[in-house]
């Protein structure tokens, strides 16, 4: 038990080191930006399609169930404002987090993964060259990058999804539709989200590489690894954000 | 230790070395010389701390106890910062090759160049075909290392290991996965080239043809410590059970 409390403790010691040292370079400005591009083109390419699909399906059926309620309310002029603010403020931040983190986390971490394993990451030092600059520094900004762009892209399509219906089954005007969802969404709205998936991207690059980074055990270790580093990454987004909701509710109010 | 170009000056000097893994002690108080230009195998059965040895003389293992000296440089007291520039100067050839996956053969011999060096695109390429040419691959340059078969890309990454003009170069079982010819090559290969760019080198082994084939010295390793050394025919004259075990498979 002593000895299983220490081994977590030491992880996550070694972790917060691991992200300090990312950081440090990031901060200092020591930044391979063309490797970042890279990252930023593989990360984007991987995830895209599907949170473009995710999002306007989520956006969609939002306003399918939005008009069941609200009808009963006799409130379905409604349906907009809700699928806005239900998408920008939390519904897009937390599926684009999501699924990022089965795609793009679990690509970086068996990559990273496997090439710990073959000891590429063991031959990046011994060619004089910090792995951590090379390898984990591209790969986490290019999250911080590449996620936020994604979490507004789905915050469109969702709201797009929810238009079709909207217009095509609850007979709404799509005018109508569109301003009230231009009105409905303030910057702190906006924000809300933002902050959140800003806040997502970071926590998803630091695990997924500080994961793939420390495989070891072979093909089996990879596997464990990565699959360890996607079920951190949805625990720290799912309970990050019942804290970030508190907070940016504490700061901009309801 | 006297090198055949007569340098009476070790290029690697190891002191009283010593590792444990927790109650596993793999090195005890190790010491020996290599001296400049000298090919020296280390041999000894598996898990008897070989490979721990080489990482520990590029500073990726802290020993428990002693001291390594590469070209005048005390490794063992050097800091993360100053050991990323000295591994620059050490080349290092891994049992697996780990040639980065995605990048081609001549873009992994490429790398080093462009981390250390301030050559223009033109005198990198021209360098790598020169390499490429040294370990007779010159037609595989635009391959990826998965398309090579094991044995082009343990000459691939000796050719990386190699390209910055290394002084000293380092090998874990360079034979390791090879058929017998191919493991007659790639020996014959890491002496040819250290000879001919006059590398100080260090190839550990359990593989005794090849480390006579290859080494102008060996070390025999048992429990942690040398416990015979000298060319092949000293070896087969040695009385130790170990070495006359060992030498007789």
């Amino acid at each position: 038990m002593v000895a299983a409390v220490a081994e977590l403790l030491g992880t996550v010691g070694r972790s917060f080191l691991f992200f300090g040292e990312v950081m440090s370079y990031i901060l200092r400005g020591k930044i391979r930006w063309v490797d970042v591009f890279r990252q930023i083109y593989e990360q984007g390419v991987q995830t895209l399609l599907i949170v473009m699909m995710t999002s306007f399906a989520s956006g969609a059926v939002l306003a399918m169930q939005s008009q069941v309620v609200l009808e009963r309310f006799s409130a379905k002029e409604f349906i907009a404002q809700l699928v806005a603010l239900s998408l920008v403020r939390e519904l897009s931040p937390v599926f684009t987090a999501l699924v990022f983190s089965g795609k793009a986390g679990a690509g970086m971490a068996a990559e990273l993964g496997t090439m710990s394993v073959n000891n590429q990451i063991q031959a990046t030092r011994t060619l004089g060259v910090d792995p951590i600059e090379f390898l984990i520094v591209p790969r986490v900004l290019a999250c911080m990058i590449v996620l936020p762009i994604l979490g507004v892209l789905s915050e469109i399509l969702g709201i797009v999804g929810g238009y079709v219906i909207a217009t095509t089954q609850a007979g709404i005007p799509g005018v109508y539709y569109y301003h009230q969802t231009v009105n409905a969404i303030g910057y702190v709205d906006f924000f809300c989200g933002f902050v959140k998936v800003c806040c997502f991207a970071v926590m998803i690059g630091w695990i997924s590489c500080y994961q793939g980074f420390y495989t070891s055990g072979g093909s089996l270790g990879v596997g464990r690894f990565t699959t360890k580093a996607v079920a951190f990454c949805y625990i720290s987004v799912l309970v990050s954000n019942a804290f970030l909701t508190r907070l940016v509710l504490t700061i901009w109010g309801s | 230790m006297r090198s055949k170009d007569g340098n009476d000056e070790a290029m690697i000097k190891v002191s009283g070395l010593t590792k444990s893994f927790g109650d596993n002690k793999v090195l005890d108080g190790l010491s020996f010389e290599v001296a400049g230009g000298e090919v020296v195998a280390v041999m000894g059965s598996s898990g008897t701390g070989k490979s721990v040895l080489l990482l520990q003389m590029v500073g990726l293992i802290v020993p428990d106890a002693g001291e390594i000296e590469i070209d005048g440089v005390k490794v063992t007291s050097l800091t993360e910062r100053e050991l990323l520039g000295f591994r620059s100067r050490v080349g290092y050839l891994f049992q697996e090759s780990a040639l980065y996956d995605f990048m081609t053969v001549a873009e992994n011999l490429a790398f080093p160049l462009r981390e250390h060096t301030k050559m223009t695109t033109a005198e990198i390429g021209s360098k790598v075909a020169q390499f490429l040419e040294y370990v007779d691959m010159p037609a595989e340059g635009d391959k990826y290392p998965s398309q090579l078969s094991g044995g082009m890309r343990k000459r691939a990454a000796l050719a990386r290991a190699m390209i910055l003009g290394t002084r000293v170069l380092l090998c874990d079982e360079p034979t390791s996965g090879l058929d017998p010819i191919r493991s007659r090559d790639i020996s014959l290969l890491i002496r040819d080239l250290s000879k001919k760019l006059g590398c100080t080198t260090v190839i550990t082994t359990h593989d005794v043809v090849n480390a006579f084939r290859t080494a102008d010295r060996t070390l025999v390793l048992d429990s942690g410590r040398i416990v015979a050394q000298g060319v092949e025919k000293d070896l087969r004259a040695s009385t130790d059970p170990f070495v006359k075990e060992f030498l007789e498979g």
